[in-house]
């Protein structure tokens, strides 16, 4: 061989050697039932405060690694969600609400360690630490002690009674203060890798393999507080970015499960034979946010008008037909608070443009397009290239809102830029999407002072109404106030309502049990299990 | 051959000042652009002074010329940061994607320059005949396709249709189990894919700039003389003609070598293969400033490596070019 082919195959070994070898800790032992699932993106970290409030981080850290003290329930039809016992085993409040006594049961991290208060007061001060600076920190506003009472009670005490005490109290998994409070607050956000070698588990899965950016390696817990479950003795996560190459992959058998998917990936898999679907209403919904700074969209009547002119039944029918539904408020329609009575303005472009000439607009140079003082209404419909649904539903909105003399000009935009523009308000109407949570707080997207007001919306009758919803107690007292909200909002139209989006997964057929729902696709991945030939 | 090491010096300290320029105009464009993975917040109800201490804790609160000096000062004593999209140092982040990318690139420049070699060959010897022709309309058609595509359609033909190949990663999941040889066997047949994906666009490459080389050479007076003395066609081809057409092929291929990496994001994403592309490609898309410039830092030292190899190799090849030029 030649010196430069010698050469060639000796780097070619070297990197095959470097990129072939074994990760430290896999198993050798063969699994007797395995999921594997595609993820669009990596998990960051294996420290839920580090690793951000993305949708891995939830469906990984927060349901299969580790438990939280109580596991909130997707029943939220027709009530608020019910909790029912994670790490808690019960739990009492104060007569005056002000303090919750929470029993643990008897769980063991994965190293055989006990759960016990110290590990909820530890996870209580580390996420309130202002040098780790907790994306969710927010939610621990009201409480202001977690008091160890025994090893295996705690008392958590609140500043005031709130609607949300319950799930702000269980935001966040529980974290292993004997593995972990060895490394300073301090010292978290600047030793990131840290938590990965000092990992132990209290969920229903151990994390037997993390390769970056390949696979993560899910194995049973044999410590976990449920004995009869995972089923599974193994998930793999594999990491996929590119979407066709996920359903190609699943085409060929390799995949159990892909999420998300659109009207066309659904008749594809399902066409495969391999696949059966599983469709729920998210608490998502689509809609286009109005810039008030521009002396027209801050005339309500013209936003009005605006909406009038979109024909969001059409919208539905023609990008996800029979997925999605119109939707009419912040407050998605499969949330117990919405108001059933609010009905979506309708589909009316004559109607519209009779309201847009009552206000001064005239086709005056005869070009379909409306004037006022000399100056066509036109704006920019801008939304993220991104996503090809919402800039096919920017094309589609531009069409009809022409129909009411409204010129449109449709703008997909790189998603951070966008993002940018919509902090610095630099836009006329946005197409986007906001998804809201158990707490039901829509005011960040709302309420004048809100950071995500990007169209600078202000109403003060609104901010009042806000005000109320933070002071609400009790069920009546949320809805009612929810109630009024939407009905302001509607009234005031800053969002025109577009869609709210069901959620279609493909599940393979040698999977059994599988249940996913607005909180995750996974949200009993425990007990899913594979049909045994 | 004396070598030329003041010359080499200079070049040295040339490529060093073009790599400063590169990684300070990345870094002021990546910190003057909109959006900051490291402050942006995924829950809409976070508070503003949350963002505010993000920037603190990162250092991005600042001033840019601030921030510059200390990233460069730091960047100098070889510490790049630490990347918000892997939590993990940068360092960590690159020289795990690294050998995967280097076997890519590797796999794909050698198996793309054997078929473009031969390809070339073939078509300059068969010049305007049908086999030229056809080699000519296949190199236009994979120059012409886009690399993703290319990259499906093979996912699509030898994974899902026949089931032949893995259609991504560097591994099968159950690669632990295997004994070393069976585990290297895995891992090629998990490269032929993206490995024959980046390499028909450089084939295509090669072969085209071979013929036309080739093509030239061919009428030259000591092809000539050569086929006077009664050599064969084949001896003629390669033995005299091909020498003298290979210095822009090796020119081309030495700039080829950061397009391999650079050029490789979307095999990288298609096929999921860890490399260095499909880091520099999130890392733009999440605003991961540490990781975008030493990506941007790698692609450029390639870029001037490249360079500086095919100077070498073409030197190597036709000394002549080595020669100085009359004062």
């Amino acid at each position: 061989m030649s010196r430069p082919g010698a050469c060639f195959a000796l780097a070619f070994t070297v990197c095959l050697a470097g990129v072939g070898c074994t990760p430290k800790g896999a198993s050798t032992s063969p699994p007797a039932s395995v999921a594997t699932i595609p993820l669009s993106a990596d998990l960051t970290s294996v420290n839920e405060l580090l690793a951000g409030g993305s949708q891995v981080t939830g469906d990984l850290l927060r349901r299969q690694l580790f438990a939280t003290l109580l596991e909130e329930q997707a029943d939220f039809a027709s009530h608020p969600p019910t909790f029912a016992p994670g790490l808690a085993e019960s739990w009492t409040w104060s007569p005056d609400r002000l303090s919750l006594e929470i029993h643990l049961r008897n769980a063991r991290w994965s190293d055989g360690v006990p759960v016990s208060a110290e590990d909820v007061r530890f996870t209580w001060r580390a996420q309130t630490s202002p040098a780790i600076a907790w994306e969710q920190a927010f939610s621990k506003e009201t409480i202001t002690d977690v008091e160890v009472v025994d090893p295996r009670t705690v008392r958590f005490h609140f500043s005031r009674v709130s609607f949300t005490q319950l799930p702000d109290l269980n935001e966040g998994v529980i974290l292993p203060h004997h593995a972990w409070s060895s490394l300073p607050f301090e010292e978290w956000r600047k030793q990131p890798t840290w938590f990965r070698d000092h990992l132990v588990t209290n969920g229903p899965f151990l994390l037997e393999r993390w390769t970056p950016q390949q696979e993560i390696a899910l194995a049973r817990n044999p410590n976990y507080f449920r004995p009869e479950l995972p089923k599974l003795d193994r998930v793999l996560f594999r990491i996929l970015p590119d979407r066709e190459s996920q359903l190609l992959q699943a085409q060929a058998g390799g995949l159990d499960y892909i999420e998300g998917l659109t009207v066309r990936e659904a008749q594809r898999l399902e066409g495969s034979g391999l696949f059966a679907l599983q469709r729920y209403w998210s608490r998502q919904y689509n809609y286009i946010g109005w810039n008030t700074r521009r002396p027209w969209l801050a005339d309500p009547r013209i936003r009005r008008a605006l909406t009038l002119a979109t024909d969001r039944q059409e919208l539905v029918d023609t990008l996800a037909p029979g997925l999605y539904r119109v939707a009419s408020s912040p407050i998605p329609s499969s949330v117990w608070a919405h108001d059933p009575t609010l009905r979506p303005l309708p589909f009316d472009p004559a109607l519209a443009r009779r309201e847009l000439e009552a206000l001064g607009f005239r086709d005056l140079d005869g070009d379909g397009v409306l004037e006022r003082d000399g100056r066509p209404l036109r704006l920019e419909l801008a939304t993220n290239a991104s996503s090809p649904l919402r800039v096919d539903a920017t094309a589609l909105l531009a069409r009809q809102m022409r129909r009411a003399g409204i010129d449109v000009r449709p703008a997909a935009v790189d998603f951070n830029l966008l993002l940018a523009r919509l902090d610095r308000g630099d836009f006329d109407a946005v197409l986007f999407a906001w998804g809201i949570d158990t707490s039901l707080d829509v005011s960040f997207a709302f309420e004048t002072k809100a950071q995500q007001n990007w169209g600078a919306f202000s109403d003060p009758a609104l901010d009042a109404l806000f005000e109320d919803f933070r002071q609400a107690t009790n069920d009546a007292q949320v809805q009612e106030v929810v109630h009024r909200i939407e009905a302001r909002i509607h009234q005031l139209q800053p969002y025109t309502f577009l869609w709210e989006a069901q959620r279609q997964d493909a599940v393979s057929r040698r999977l059994l049990d599988v249940r996913p729902n607005a909180l995750s696709a996974f949200a009993n991945l425990r007990e899913w299990s594979v049909v045994r030939p | 051959m004396k070598p030329d090491v003041r010359g080499l010096g200079k070049r040295l300290l040339g490529s060093i000042l073009v790599l400063w320029i590169v990684v300070t105009a990345v870094f002021a464009a990546v910190h003057l652009a909109p959006g900051d993975a490291r402050t942006r917040l995924d829950d809409p109800r976070a508070p503003e002074s949350q963002r505010t201490r993000l920037q603190e804790i990162y250092g991005l609160a600042e001033p840019l010329p601030v921030r510059y000096v200390r990233w460069l000062a730091a960047a100098v004593r070889g510490e790049w940061g630490l990347s918000i999209t892997h939590q993990r140092p940068v360092g960590q982040v690159i020289s795990a994607a690294l050998p995967p990318t280097l076997l890519l690139g590797a796999s794909a420049i050698a198996v793309g320059t054997v078929l473009g070699l031969g390809s070339g060959l073939l078509a300059a010897a068969r010049a305007h005949g049908a086999a030229d022709r056809i080699l000519r309309w296949l190199s236009v058609l994979l120059l012409s396709t886009p690399t993703f595509w290319l990259g499906l359609l093979a996912v699509l033909l030898f994974s899902v249709h026949w089931g032949w190949l893995p259609a991504s990663h560097l591994r099968s999941p159950d690669a632990e189990r295997l004994s070393g040889g069976g585990r290297a066997i895995d891992l090629l047949r998990h490269l032929i894919l993206p490995a024959l994906t980046l390499a028909l666009p450089i084939a295509a490459g090669v072969s085209r700039t071979l013929r036309s080389r080739l093509l030239d050479v061919l009428g030259q007076d000591f092809i000539l003389a050569a086929r006077a003395r009664g050599l064969s066609k084949s001896a003629v081809l390669l033995r005299h003609a091909l020498p003298n057409a290979l210095p822009p092929v090796v020119q081309n291929l030495g700039l080829d070598l950061p397009l391999v990496v650079s050029g490789s994001i979307a095999t990288e994403v298609v096929f999921a293969w860890p490399g260095l592309g499909r880091v520099a490609f999130d890392a733009l898309q999440g605003r991961d400033l540490p990781l975008v410039i030493a990506t941007t830092l790698m692609s450029a030292t390639l870029v001037v490596a490249g360079t500086m190899f095919a100077d070498v190799a073409v030197a190597l090849l036709d000394p002549r070019t080595l020669r100085e030029a009359p004062r």
